[in-house]
């Protein structure tokens, strides 16, 4: 019996399984992007790759990328957040409720958008942890409750951010895309920018909670909580706080997402996101979350929204309808789900 | 075994890989109608995946399979149970809520017009079966969830015989059991081999297989090394062959110095059980704790731990004085370390690395500002490695992927990584290989030599003996008085099990 030979290459934090799990992924965006392509080029004569579609891909993946980050936190805690849409919603809705019909300055209504969708998060986080209720149950009261919250503040019409001055705002500019045109009267950024700055946000973001999910006693918490919540318990793990912590901050990301929203649309909008539950969670999966967890990455789930808006935008660009569109994204999301299960069942 | 003794079930040159690990290679066995064969290995031998290729959750790679001379392949476990050859799983396999009744027909019900089960049928059938194995006392109308563990396991034993099973194989039936309870499992089989069913007998516990056992089969690294009666052989020779190296000594003792009272528990209350507990635990000791599963020694350990509330009572702690409301995360903090009975439920992170379950309750020592230093947590890893003699590939592989005796040390190590002072261990060699379990009484023996006072529960009173200094008996959630080993047998330690017991 002696000591087991080591591989140096592998014990850099660095795992066999995750790198071919991320090598399919990125196989599976080439391979989308192709296809599409070739579609769109051959049935309608249109360019999918065109730098404009790719901006606005990028930015249609804003929103779901944002709530994934946060849903990712949750799913590897062995959870679920269902009220992630209504929440986005109620943010976007509180932020120009607060511009527009209170009269704060812009930084404090984003700042009231945040702290709405975070508050959501925590109040799902303590019922789940004090009354022991299961979080599919308790985030679904939650959807219910943020979206009705939401038409109430919103007296259930948009509010259309339109004082003097919005155009010219920080946070409309987070959401203009580069261009090379500049066009009077408009904001405009100079396409050496690439992207809409919510894209580099979000990025930013990304890699801010990929370093704290992976490398951070939190994040390592948080998987510790979604593999085996007892052992986790045993080992000192504080269970309850781990978990009202990851829905706080999925709320907070689902905040984060309905600023971008409302700077997007030019306004709070209390039906908009609905169904984006379905998105994030299918993103998050696709990018090998487990949901039974204590599996998933950051990087994995942004994959996975990038994976949705190209389907997405590539049916659209063919011309499929939206009803037939919802319908493929929930085929992917079981499909999804069928190979999680396979794969699992391979290593037993 | 002479030729003309028809054997029940035969098995050829049977072999099976997995990946680059070849399980079994070319193993032959031969079991006869009637007969208890035992099948002994350490764990990683290869005895479950050939239990699984004849329960037809796998398929052998080479080799064949003759019940009663004709060839067997199940494609499946129900295809198995019906040709003839059921198992009694390591752990339950019943549906909580269904009736004893329901459990014991499941999937094979007596059918009436239009499907509908025979009820009638199935209760006569039932109670012949249970009034056979000698509990009649069990109802066939209670739900199973309401049965003790050892009432379960005789539900699934009812299970394989309305089924009409002519191999039934038990695959560690006694590790949950308790002493008494093994004994009238044995009286159990005994009976079912009486009647002319083939059993065979999986397990880690050496003289319960000398006790039970007509014959034996030997594997050591997927290879049958031994067959034959087990009349003929000592059972030193069966662990040299299991471990292919001679154990000298299953419970090394080493020299220490029992120092200052670390641990007073005074009158300690827990939620149902501990019931009034009382002892104390010196630097250096290694008190044992007795008695039936379920008496309440777990409980007192997770109470000790802040797993479970405290009602009543004190606990003191060297440097801490009284200690209350406790949390598990203060108990670390505070040098306690706990093993769990339960590895799988509850001891291990089965999908995360062998690194994050090691460092799991002690991050803070690997990492600054709560981010974790990767290259300390693979050093401490691989010094722990070293030091329990893991086998395992890398830090970074995933617990899930090894075996149950080194799953175990992956437990342990976390305790050693924690430096715990004072260590409560729940069974600590419960499924695990013989070799580990050596490794394990060293260790004890080492961290008891080095100044650390530890708890040690476990059912199997050998080993008790063997390694504690004192031991304690508990019965329905109170204590005895801690004995010095020297002044206790076992029969005295099952004595105070089971004493208040008969008196009600």
């Amino acid at each position: 019996m002696n000591e087991a030979p080591l591989n140096p290459q592998v014990s850099k934090g660095f795992s066999w399984q995750s790198y071919t799990r991320q090598l399919s992924l990125l196989g599976t965006i080439i391979l989308l992007t192709l296809i599409f392509w070739i579609l769109a080029k051959v049935l309608k004569g249109n360019n999918f790759l065109s730098f404009s579609n790719v901006q606005i891909m990028a930015s249609h993946t804003v929103i779901t990328a944002l709530g994934a980050i946060g849903m990712t936190l949750v799913i590897v805690s062995g959870g679920i957040d269902l009220s992630i849409g209504s929440v986005i919603a109620l943010s976007m809705v509180v932020t120009a409720w607060g511009v527009e019909r209170l009269g704060v300055p812009l930084e404090v209504a984003v700042l009231m958008g945040l702290l709405a969708g975070s508050a959501c998060g925590l109040v799902s986080g303590l019922i789940i942890v004090w009354f022991r209720l299961l979080p599919f149950i308790a985030t679904l009261g939650m959807m219910g409750i943020a979206r009705g919250l939401a038409k109430v503040v919103a007296e259930r019409k948009p509010i259309n951010l339109d004082y003097k001055g919005w155009e010219d705002s920080w946070l409309k500019y987070l959401t203009v895309n580069p261009s090379n045109v500049e066009i009077e009267g408009l904001p405009y950024l100079p396409s050496w920018i690439l992207f809409q700055p919510a894209v580099w946000v979000t990025l930013l973001f990304a890699l801010v909670m990929a370093a704290i999910f992976s490398r951070h006693i939190f994040g390592r918490h948080v998987f510790a909580v979604g593999s085996n919540e007892s052992a986790a318990r045993l080992c000192g793990v504080q269970v309850s706080r781990v978990k009202v912590l990851v829905y706080t901050i999925c709320g907070l990301f689902a905040g984060i997402a309905g600023v971008i929203f409302a700077s997007r649309q030019s306004q709070g909008d209390p039906t908009a996101a609905v169904a984006y539950e379905l998105h994030i969670i299918a993103a998050v999966v696709i990018g090998g979350g487990s949901l039974t967890g204590g599996e998933g990455s950051i990087f994995g789930s942004i994959a996975g929204a990038v994976i949705i808006t190209i389907i997405r935008s590539g049916l659209r660009s063919v011309q499929v309808t939206s009803d037939v569109q919802e319908i493929l994204i929930g085929v992917i999301i079981v499909g999804a789900a069928i190979l999680d299960r396979w794969q699992h069942r391979k290593k037993e | 075994m002479s030729e003309s003794l028809a054997s029940r079930l035969q098995l050829e040159n049977i072999s099976k890989r997995f990946g680059a690990t070849q399980a079994l290679k070319g193993v032959s066995l031969k079991v006869l109608p009637g007969s208890v064969h035992a099948v002994i290995g350490e764990n990683g031998a290869g005895k479950s995946t050939l239990m699984k290729i004849l329960a037809g959750a796998l398929k052998p790679d080479t080799g064949s399979i003759k019940l009663e001379g004709n060839p067997f392949q199940a494609q499946g476990p129900a295809e198995a149970r019906q040709g003839g050859i059921s198992m009694i799983y390591q752990e339950l396999t019943l549906a909580p809520d269904l009736s004893v009744a329901e459990n014991m027909f499941l999937g094979i019900e007596p059918k009436l017009l239009f499907g509908c089960v025979d009820r009638g049928q199935q209760r006569k059938k039932v109670k012949e079966a249970l009034a056979f194995l000698g509990h009649s006392e069990i109802s066939p109308d209670t739900p199973v969830s309401q049965l003790s563990i050892s009432s379960q396991q005789l539900v699934e034993v009812g299970r394989a015989l309305v089924g009409e099973a002519k191999v039934i194989i038990f695959d560690e039936p006694t590790s949950s059991l308790t002493r008494i309870d093994t004994q009238k499992l044995f009286e159990v089989i005994a009976r079912l081999r009486d009647r002319g069913v083939s059993i065979l007998y999986i397990s880690h516990f050496l003289e319960e297989v000398t006790e039970i056992s007509d014959h034996y089969s030997i594997l050591r690294d997927g290879e049958a090394v031994a067959h034959g009666n087990l009349k003929d052989i000592q059972l030193d020779k069966i662990i040299e062959l299991m471990v292919g190296r001679s154990v000298e000594e299953m419970f090394p003792r080493r020299e220490r110095e029992i120092g200052e009272v670390v641990l007073t528990v005074d009158h300690l209350v827990g939620d149902g059980y501990p019931q009034d507990v009382s002892f104390e635990l010196r630097r250096g000791e290694i008190l044992g704790i007795a008695g039936l599963v379920g008496s309440g020694r777990t409980e007192m350990l997770r109470t000790l731990f802040g797993l479970d509330s405290v009602w009543s009572g004190k606990v003191s702690l060297k440097g801490h004085g009284e200690i209350q409301g406790q949390s598990p995360q203060m108990a670390i903090q505070r040098g306690i370390g706990l093993l769990s009975e339960d590895r799988k439920e509850e001891g291990l992170l089965t999908n995360l690395s062998i690194a994050d379950n090691l460092t799991l309750s002690d991050y803070k020592s690997i990492s600054s500002w709560g981010w974790v230093d990767e290259k300390k947590q693979i050093q401490s890893t691989q010094r722990r490695f070293k030091e329990l003699r893991v086998k395992a590939r890398e830090p970074r592989q995933v617990v899930g992927d090894l075996s149950g005796g080194n799953q175990q040390k992956v437990a342990i190590g976390r305790l050693v990584h924690q430096d715990a002072d004072i260590v409560l261990l729940d069974e600590p060699t419960r499924g695990v290989d013989v070799g580990s379990k050596v490794q394990i009484y060293e260790w004890m023996g080492e961290l008891a030599a080095r100044g650390k006072a530890i708890i040690f529960v476990s059912s199997y009173l050998p080993e008790l003996l063997g390694v504690a200094d004192r031991i304690a008996v508990m019965n329905r959630g109170r204590l005895s008085t801690p004995q010095a080993v020297e002044e206790l047998t076992e029969e005295e330690i099952l004595r105070l099990a089971v004493m208040e017991q008969e008196a009600h």
